[in-house]
């Protein structure tokens, strides 16, 4: 061997190690915060899907500019500085009137009274607090926020959840890098899955064919979800001491690009009604939400922010003068001017979230987070593989594999059950969503240490998430009223996506578990006669 | 124990790990300082917190491949110092100012 | 919903050229040959593979031409998987 030749396999043996090393290390956490981020791509469809209401887009068509007088009214006037409209999945308004404070942990937060109104526009529950609070709380969207929250810091106290999450993502950047790297014959394998005698594929096969598909999007993903994290994290109040010697207020004023002077003086906000019917009537579209600041005051001014129009990518926030009712164009996603940094954020938004041509930029996002799943459970399952034989000390992976793998979803699809049955006995969603996830994975737990055959474990878990996934949407339509046939009169796609894509995962379990059941019962009948 | 732990007497460990998050923290934030803030006045907030995974990453991957470990840390050291050196002389003016 | 209309096309044509690469890829060929029987060899050559190959980048071209940048990335996203879930593909179906 020449010294070039050396260099190279110790190279090759060095990324194979941390390629392993990093999959094994965070690969389970990897996958927890992949499945969840793959849920996270229809979040908002399972939001509409848990409340069963097909949306009214009452942003655009209710009468927002009367209401605003009214509960301005009766609201203490600091919290007009700052005026959030938003519709929950059960079409209520949610106004939140506030002005910005230092939250009792000591981080910069919302403060105000929230108001919640029903399709008559009456009042139907009004809440004072910070926005911190408040928002964890909103039992309409508990389900979707839970497994959100999985995903972006692993319900794990600020900020280490984000860090974690952070160095998450940079693992994966990791371990595709060194996968392209150390794999010599990365496209020419690129077609060719391999199965053993048995029938099965080759786990080192299955890993790398759908590692390499995926690996453009593992890449980009893995890079902008490190970034969210580390930003939020830590990266914002870095910068803002560095650039703005620690003066984070000043910074998220540079960010957000709010006006430094604020003029005080009354003055009598123009119609919002029409400023909205004109937004919507350019983007043919109902805003998503409305910011109103400065209400009744010369300074007063409304951003609606809407999604990507037809064949853009890049969401809008429109800009009003609301003292004089005059449009001001399209505001940048960061800061008062076009900026290059502007640009990149906000294209980098779309790349992570796939939210930018509806159902079907979604159903893509879902089948590349599918597929990065599969990525991390056939790496995992190949190095627990190589060791099952040889070291006892590994016999607890394969078992892990499947705890984690199976389990995951299993407590997911659980959760789901938990906020439909809180919801209909009039139970807190919010307490009782992450209550069930935590009781199943309690006994997915006792299910993986006590049944002894791994086999078994894999097939009894499969067999519980098809149940579980067939039942879900039966309990959802048992509770709400809502079937397919009155989803399909309203245009409620989000319903019958979900309930859908609950059927074809539970079949697709259900259809593995019979199929070992049948070569079980085949090689048994079989074992007689070989006697 | 060893077997589990014996990474920390492992130099690459320290110049992969640690010194490299340290390093590429410290471009993070200096380029703050020097990178063009544009019409906008974000760009040198915004380019160096996107920058910071690629970073990190061209640093780590020099570090754990490299063959010369003297020459790696070296040249780590001296970019972390630099960009150190930035930072402290950007306080002192801005508290001179 | 026309933009996303205008990307179907283009998604179909990259699915047909993905199952001809699959099948007349000579490494999956050596495989399957030995192990499934009866198995229907498909060749094309080499320049012709290469050609598809690259024409699967036309779309990208179109998209950016016609400044349809959610269909771009919905391809982008959508031959990935539809390239992952063809190569999937036991040797007795493609």
């Amino acid at each position: 061997m020449t010294r070039t030749q050396i260099e190279k396999s110790t190279k090759k043996a060095s990324l194979l190690s941390l390629h392993s090393w990093s999959g094994v290390v965070l690969g389970m956490l990897l996958y927890a915060v992949i499945f969840t981020g793959t849920v996270a791509v229809i979040a908002h469809e399972i939001g509409q899907w848990s409340q069963s209401q097909a949306p009214k887009d009452r942003l655009r068509h209710a009468d927002i500019d009367a209401l605003v007088r009214q509960l301005a009214e009766q609201t203490d006037p600091k919290y007009t500085e700052e005026i959030s409209i938003t519709e929950s999945y059960n079409n209520q308004l949610v106004f939140f009137f506030h002005t910005h404070g230092t939250n009792p942990s000591g981080a910069l937060d919302d403060i105000g009274v929230e108001y919640r109104v029903n399709e008559h526009n009456e009042v139907v529950q009004t809440r004072q607090g910070f926005g911190s609070e408040l928002f964890p709380t909103d039992d309409t969207n508990a389900l979707g926020r839970f497994l959100v929250s999985i995903h972006t810091e692993l319900h794990m106290p600020k900020p280490w959840g984000l860090i974690l999450t952070g160095i998450l993502g940079l693992a994966m950047l990791v371990a595709a890098v060194s996968g392209i790297l150390m794999h010599r014959h990365l496209f020419t394998d690129i077609f060719l899955l391999r199965s053993a005698r048995s029938g099965e594929k080759l786990k080192r096969d299955a890993h790398t064919v759908a590692g390499t598909w995926s690996l453009p999007f593992a890449f980009l993903l893995a890079f902008t979800g490190s970034f969210f994290s580390f930003a939020t994290s830590f990266g914002l109040p870095a910068m803002a001491m560095v650039a703005f010697g620690g003066d984070q207020k000043a910074m998220i004023y540079t960010l957000v690009g709010e006006q430094m002077e604020v003029s005080e003086t009354p003055k009598e906000t123009t119609n919002l009604n029409l400023m909205i019917q004109d937004a919507s009537a350019r983007n043919d579209a109902a805003p998503n939400n409305i910011v109103i600041s400065h209400y009744n005051t010369e300074s007063a001014s409304m951003e609606l922010f809407f999604l990507p129009s037809q064949g853009a990518i890049i969401s809008k926030y429109e800009q009003y003068n609301a003292a004089t009712g005059s449009a001001e164009g399209v505001k940048p996603f960061v800061g008062t001017e076009p900026s290059f940094g502007s640009l990149i954020l906000s294209l980098i938004f779309p790349v992570h979230y796939g939210t930018f041509a509806g159902l079907f930029s979604k159903l893509v996002w879902v089948s590349l987070g599918v597929a990065s799943c599969y990525v991390t459970m056939t790496g995992l399952q190949l190095y627990a593989h190589r060791r099952e034989n040889k070291l006892s000390q590994w016999q607890w992976l394969p078992r892990f594999c499947h705890w984690g793998f199976i389990g995951l979803p299993l407590c997911s699809l659980a959760s789901a059950v938990g906020f439909f049955i809180s919801s209909s006995l009039g139970l807190s969603t919010s307490n009782w969503t992450p209550l069930a996830f935590v009781i199943a994975a309690g006994m997915v737990t006792i299910l993986s240490v006590v049944v002894k055959p791994i086999t078994t474990l894999k097939y009894v878990l499969l067999a519980l998430t098809g149940l579980m996934c067939i039942s879900l949407p039966l309990i959802r339509i048992a509770l709400s009223q809502t079937g397919w046939i009155s989803a399909v009169q309203h245009h409620f796609e989000a319903v019958l996506f979900v309930d859908l894509s609950l059927f074809v995962c539970g079949a697709l379990c259900l259809y593995q578990v019979v199929n070992y059941l049948r070569q079980k019962t085949l090689s048994q009948s079989t074992l007689p006669e070989a006697v | 124990m060893n077997r589990f732990f014996g990474f920390f007497r492992n130099q690459r460990f320290w110049l992969a790990g640690p010194l490299t998050t340290v390093v590429s923290m410290l471009c993070m934030l200096a380029m703050a300082v020097y990178f063009p803030p544009g019409v906008g006045n974000i760009n040198n907030i915004l380019m160096p917190l996107l920058m910071f995974p690629i970073i990190w990453a061209c640093i780590f991957f020099y570090a754990y491949l490299t063959q010369h470990l003297k020459r790696a840390w070296f040249i780590i050291f001296t970019l972390g110092l630099i960009n150190l050196a930035i930072i402290v002389l950007q306080f002192t003016l801005v508290k001179g100012s | 919903m026309n933009h996303l209309i205008a990307t179907f096309p283009f998604i179909v044509y990259a699915t047909a050229v993905l199952i001809l690469l699959t099948k007349s890829d000579t490494r999956r060929a050596t495989f399957y040959r030995k192990i499934v029987p009866d198995y229907r060899e498909f060749r094309i050559r080499k320049p012709i593979r290469m050609a598809l190959m690259y024409s699967l980048l036309v779309p990208f071209m179109v998209f950016i031409v016609v400044g349809n940048a959610a269909g771009f990335l919905c391809y982008f996203g959508a031959i990935t998987v539809i390239g992952w879930l063809v190569a999937e593909m036991p040797g007795n179906v493609i």
